[in-house]
């Protein structure tokens, strides 16, 4: 399955700052304005459009929840991703 | 107050010309139209004494909604947006029922209550450090005792702003990348 990946954040940096939760507002290329919600409970999750993307769930990364997924870098990047036709 | 010894409540109405002399004056080149709609102003000084209503308590309060977001750039700084909601002055009066300037006070607040829709009046009220400018009248209400000659008027002014559309901070661009599987 390939995905259109875009960077969101940094979890090391998110993590940092302690908090528990944090919106951002990005315009992606090809989709447009989104709003994203990070939040940490047991685990970091990315949230996109009332669908929930736990980071690096149960080990899976990336964690695919289609037509979505949340990958994970080894420098901590996290990326969103949108799957696209091949 | 402002020097004086009194608070003093002015009320401000606009369109109170009658309508002959409103259209002489709008009639005016450039100025005319602003000052037809000046109005009168009403002050009504809140003394025992002079006019027999006295500002039993007054309080005022400000309301500011704040919202604070995390900062993607810079996690020390968070983004702060604050919106000025409500200022507020609640005053508490006691009058003598058979004051004169009582019954103009209430009447006076029969001409705000038909130019509520159309906001052509407002309300200053000047007190020592208690002071409100040209607000709004949010709520007025008055009760008698069967015991004595006195009446209880409770008013609450409001400076409520108005919905100032919030400055738009364009949304980062994120390009799409392919990353290796």
């Amino acid at each position: 399955m390939n995905y259109d990946w875009y960077l969101i954040f940094n979890l090391d940096e998110f993590l940092a700052t302690g908090l528990v939760s944090r919106t951002r507002t990005v315009e992606l290329e090809g989709i447009g304005e989104s709003d994203f919600l990070i939040t940490k409970g047991f685990s970091v999750s990315l949230t996109y459009l009332d669908t929930i993307l736990p980071i690096e769930f149960e080990g899976r990364n990336p964690y695919v929840r289609s037509p979505y997924a949340v990958r994970k870098e080894e420098n901590g990047d996290v990326y969103f991703g949108v799957e696209v036709e091949e | 107050m402002l020097g004086g010894l009194a608070p003093v409540l002015i009320i401000h109405l606009q369109d109170i010309a009658p309508k002959a002399l409103t259209n002489l004056i709008s009639g005016i080149p450039i100025i005319g139209d602003s000052l037809a709609n000046l109005g009168v102003p009403i002050p009504l000084y809140l003394d025992e004494r002079l006019t027999g209503i006295v500002v039993d308590s007054e309080s005022k309060a400000v309301d500011i909604e704040t919202s604070v977001d995390g900062n993607a750039a810079d996690a020390t700084k968070p983004i702060v947006k604050q919106n000025g909601i409500d200022s507020t002055v609640t005053l508490n009066l006691v009058a003598k029922r058979d004051s004169i300037l009582l019954s103009a006070f209430l009447a006076l607040a029969d001409q705000i209550f038909t130019r509520a829709s159309t906001s052509k009046y407002s309300i200053t009220y000047i007190n020592g450090s208690t002071l409100i400018f040209n607000a709004y009248l949010k709520s007025i209400s008055v009760n008698s005792h069967r015991e004595n000659d006195l009446l209880d008027i409770s008013i609450s002014m409001s400076k409520a702003n108005l919905k100032v559309p919030t400055p738009k901070v364009a949304p980062d661009f994120i390009p799409k990348v392919t990353l290796p599987a």
